[in-house]
């Protein structure tokens, strides 16, 4: 990752830390070693210190090198297609169709679509051999989860 | 006595159904250390729900045939691909690959089965002598040396990890915060719930694990999709005597190592793997070849070592309940599940547990070396399924292994967040283990924490001086106080400063 991506999360980190922070004071402030709010605040207490030495670490290391940094508007772009490929996303909004799918198609259909449209996506093409191997995956399900662990499928 | 501690040794050996279960453990745990991409705490936390139904002792053999297998299973893609299957098989690569580039990646893989099972069966020994030592130990043990214990355990799981201990110790916080969402067991405030009916249960571990383990390192896969697969040959694989005779005191000494280091919470297979690999370089005069270009001590120290800390790992996973390491943190939540509390009065009041498990981590060793030696060419072949096949049925399994938990969806969208969350961790070189740590061990410091301030009245003077004068709490105490020392940049002042004083004083 980018010197500048580096230092843009520790940000977000160091910010979601304090904010984490400002909601563990607000549980029952410092009323005592042994108060529901405690821990919490320790825990994120120990999260923003050590996101704040982990952004200072990455502004140390951006000022001693950032000649290498590509130019803004193109590199911008460059390094969110680093981070978040096409094939990421495409499989993220898959996944989050999936779970969407479960309650209205079934297990079943829900996973053969899934399953199917993921490799697809993943190797360009190919329907055929993805959906042999969703079906071979839901009699694999069946056989492991239905029959064998005996587990409740969504 | 003997009599019934033989008899639950030998439990999983008799029954079919163990030893089935056993087997195919062993044989999925090699196929998933295997594969780059996929990992034991992956595979150990999916299955965790689906042996809800099962009982303990089919659930217990399951995970732990995976574990061992996994750990051993993670050398076959170190030495064949120069990646490793699991952090654990790290240094297994520095030589096994150069042994492959020669042509010998069957004589490798053979001693590394070899070595890995002696390592294995080292580490069981360690544990059936010192786990019942360590038991009687702690329970003389007070809540606040676990507190004490707790946040060793985080420590050093956040200064061991890769990359930075600042980036460990956001990871183990925020592990321990993820245990606070909730409503507090004691007052029941509510903590982190943000107004959300849902969150008032709080965030069960295994959503955490699922997240973090399996979808994470799917989503992160995504970057290594059109890697290209290499297509192994490997010969003849069982090694001669005289080479396992050769390297078996190297073997000995490194599972020493991978023993000890396994029993430190939060160390684990990956940091005894290296530490052996360093003794292997340090102590052996004249290796086969130099290290790095193909010499099978390189192979063996680390094997040995990397299956000795998964025994070591369960000594203070069933005497304290501290995880070894981030696996056994999941099979901590296996045993809560199945309603057993791992501690010292585990051994106590459930010794056929303790003794079933360590006949069981034998038996897992001995298919190991059967797999490992027969398997090879079913093995290699399973490094080359391709990743656009594995990533969708990983996030399917991940989702079935979520849903079984509470039979709710909203688990199944907590686990993407983790997921997504653990994917940019991952990217920015932020370690996952110690979030599983955390949220493991937080409950338990947050206990400990708790009753030591209510014994002590809230008292500050008193709960400093209880540190102090019970000798327990004073060395867990100190010992923590010098870990944490280490980590700031007092370290070198410090390390001065105590050379100064040894030197003068044997003056």
């Amino acid at each position: 990752m980018t010197r500048t991506a580096d230092l843009v999360f520790a940000a977000l980190m160091l910010a979601a830390s304090l904010l984490l922070l400002y909601r563990a004071y607000g549980i029952s402030g410092l009323a005592g070693w042994d108060a529901a709010g405690t821990v919490p605040m320790l825990a994120t207490g120990v999260m923003s210190l050590a996101s704040a030495a982990v952004l200072a670490r990455a502004l140390a290391v951006r000022r001693r090198g950032a000649a290498q940094e590509t130019t803004p508007g193109g590199g911008v772009r460059a390094r969110l297609a680093g981070l978040l490929p096409p094939d990421l996303l495409g499989l993220t909004a898959l996944f989050v169709a999936y779970v969407a799918a479960l309650s209205r198609l079934g297990f079943y259909p829900a996973t053969f679509l899934f399953v199917t449209l993921t490799i697809v996506l993943l190797e360009r093409g190919r329907p055929i051999f993805a959906a042999a191997v969703a079906v071979a995956a839901i009699a694999g399900i069946y056989g492991a989860f239905e029959t064998f662990f005996q587990v409740r499928l969504p | 006595m003997t009599g019934d501690m033989l008899g639950h040794f030998f439990m999983g050996w008799t029954d079919p159904a163990l030893l089935g279960v056993c087997a195919l453990g062993v044989f999925a745990g090699i196929f998933v250390g295997a594969i780059p991409g996929l990992s034991v705490t992956m595979a150990v936390s999916i299955l965790i729900s689906f042996t809800f139904a099962w009982d303990v002792n089919m659930a217990l053999a399951l995970m732990v045939g995976v574990f061992c297998g996994g750990v051993y299973g993670g050398s076959r893609a170190a030495i064949l691909l120069n990646i490793p299957g699991a952090p654990s098989a790290v240094a297994s690569a520095f030589d096994g690959y150069p042994l492959a580039q020669r042509g010998e990646a069957g004589q490798a893989i053979g001693l590394a089965t070899v070595m890995s099972v002696l390592g294995g069966l080292t580490g069981v020994l360690v544990l059936a002598l010192a786990a019942p030592a360590l038991s009687q130990l702690a329970l003389q043990f007070a809540q606040r040396d676990y507190m004490l214990l707790a946040l060793i355990g985080l420590l050093l799981v956040a200064s061991l990890s890769a990359g930075s201990t600042a980036k460990g110790l956001f990871a183990g916080a925020l592990g321990v915060a993820i245990g606070t969402v909730g409503m507090d067991p004691m007052t029941a405030q509510h903590r982190f719930t943000f107004d959300n009916v849902y969150l008032l249960g709080g965030v069960h571990f295994v959503v955490a694990m699922i997240g973090f383990f399996g979808v994470a390192e799917a989503l992160y896969q995504i970057h290594a999709l059109r890697a290209p697969i290499v297509k192994q040959n490997v010969g003849k694989v069982i090694p001669g005597f005289s080479a396992v005779r050769r390297h078996t005191p190297l073997a000995m000494r490194a599972s020493g190592i991978g023993a000890f280091i396994g029993m430190l919470p939060g160390a684990g297979g990956d940091i005894a793997s290296l530490l052996a690999y360093g003794h292997a370089r340090n102590s052996v005069k004249s290796p086969t070849r130099p290290f790095g270009e193909g010499a099978y001590e390189g192979v063996v120290a680390p094997e040995a070592a990397n299956n000795a800390a998964v025994g070591g790992a369960f000594i203070p996973m069933l005497t304290l309940g501290i995880p070894g390491d981030a696996v056994t943190a999941v099979i901590i939540g296996a045993l809560f599940i199945h309603g057993m509390q791992p501690g010292p009065l585990l051994l106590e009041n459930s010794p056929h547990l303790f003794w079933f498990m360590v006949g069981n981590l034998v038996l897992a060793n001995v298919f190991l070396l059967i797999f490992g030696l027969m398997g090879v060419r079913a093995f290699t072949r399973i490094v080359e399924i391709p990743r656009t096949v594995l990533l969708p049925l990983i996030i399917v399994l991940s989702i079935v292994g979520t849903y079984t938990i509470n039979s709710n969806l909203y688990d199944v969208y907590l686990m993407l967040g983790f997921g997504v969350l653990g994917y940019f961790f991952k990217t920015f070189g932020y370690p996952v283990g110690p979030i599983i740590l955390g949220v493991i061990l937080g409950p338990l410091l947050e206990r400990s924490l708790r009753r030591t301030v209510q014994s002590v009245r809230g008292d500050a003077g008193e709960f400093v001086l209880v540190f102090v004068t019970n000798p327990i709490s004073l060395v867990l105490a100190t010992a923590f106080v010098v870990m944490a020392l280490a980590q700031t940049p007092l370290a070198p002042a410090l390390r001065r400063g105590l050379g100064a004083l040894a030197r003068r004083w044997r003056r």
